[in-house]
């Protein structure tokens, strides 16, 4: 006992202050982390980063000031957790939470991803009445309504409008007088063009051409899908 | 370098690296680099939680 809290007293010729022995060589005990550095609660810390981040970019993308994506948001946050937790791998303290949150990421990503999920454009009821399309038009919702109404759009020398939703409905109208070559396809659900229906999962419907003789607008080409939901095109 | 530091979590580091190389395959699919197909990433995900199962079993657990 006496000679552990005896102190040991400095070297002669070390600096004044300084007190026990010189560290040993490269072969002595490995080193160890700070306390504080083993202590910190990561999992809180990183899960409560994402949310607010998550939040604040939510929030940005919904007032138009950034354009966000979740299909680029949701595996940059499932990267970060996976080098926050290489990282604390070193503190030799478990990591459940963290290992919990990359582990919902990974299955809600891998669920997107065998759906052919898109997570792009927003979420919500949105509804587009183009005046006129140059050519070709895309638009894209993550999860919600989609409405393209073309009755009353003008282009010239046909068109091609691509569409997506993630999980939803996406509804196309087009005008009575116009030919069309569509192809509309959905991870899982249901694809109606014109009437004619396809239901189940990996839809890949093809319809070309309607039977109407183009004019002078050309023909239009719509290439749509859905992850999740229905797709319905209609006159 | 890994065995410097005394008690390094192997569990923590083998997920964390699992989750990086996941999160590439799904940011590339989202942005139509790569295309991943239920068909084929189920059973490559089988396979490397089975490689990583074995992989652990090779180690008697710790008390």
């Amino acid at each position: 006992m006496a000679e552990t809290s005896a102190p040991v007293p400095p070297p002669p010729g070390s600096p004044p202050g300084s007190s026990g022995p010189p560290p040993k060589s490269a072969s002595g005990p490995p080193p160890t982390r700070p306390r504080w550095i083993s202590r910190l609660p990561l999992g809180r810390i990183v899960l409560g980063g994402l949310l607010i981040l998550g939040g604040l970019l939510w929030l940005l993308d919904a007032v138009n000031v950034i354009n966000v994506s979740a299909g680029v948001v949701l595996p940059a946050a499932l990267i970060l957790v996976g080098l926050v937790l290489v990282a604390a791998s070193f503190t030799g303290r478990r990591h459940g939470l963290l290992i919990v949150v990359g582990i919902v990421l990974t299955i809600t990503l891998a669920f997107a991803s065998s759906f052919d999920i898109r997570l792009q454009g927003g979420v919500g009821q949105r509804v587009e009445r183009p005046n006129a399309i140059g050519g070709a038009a895309t638009y894209r919702l993550s999860v919600g309504q989609l409405t393209i109404d073309l009755r009353h759009t003008t282009w010239s020398g046909g068109a091609t409008v691509t569409a997506s939703v993630g999980i939803g409905q996406l509804v196309i109208q087009v005008p009575s007088d116009v030919a069309l070559v569509v192809r509309g396809r959905a991870g899982a659900g249901d694809v109606t063009v014109l009437g004619v229906n396809e239901s189940g999962l990996d839809v890949d419907q093809r319809i070309a051409p309607t039977g109407l003789v183009p004019n002078q607008r050309g023909t239009l080409s719509l290439d749509l899908s859905v992850g999740l939901g229905q797709i319905q095109v209609t006159r | 370098m890994m065995r410097r530091f005394a008690g390094y979590e192997r569990r923590a580091l083998i997920a964390g690296v699992f989750f990086i190389a996941m999160g590439v395959l799904f940011l590339l699919d989202q942005l139509d680099v790569i295309r991943l197909r239920a068909a084929y990433f189920i059973p490559i995900v089988l396979i490397v939680l089975g490689a990583a199962i074995l992989i652990g079993a090779r180690r008697p657990a710790r008390r």
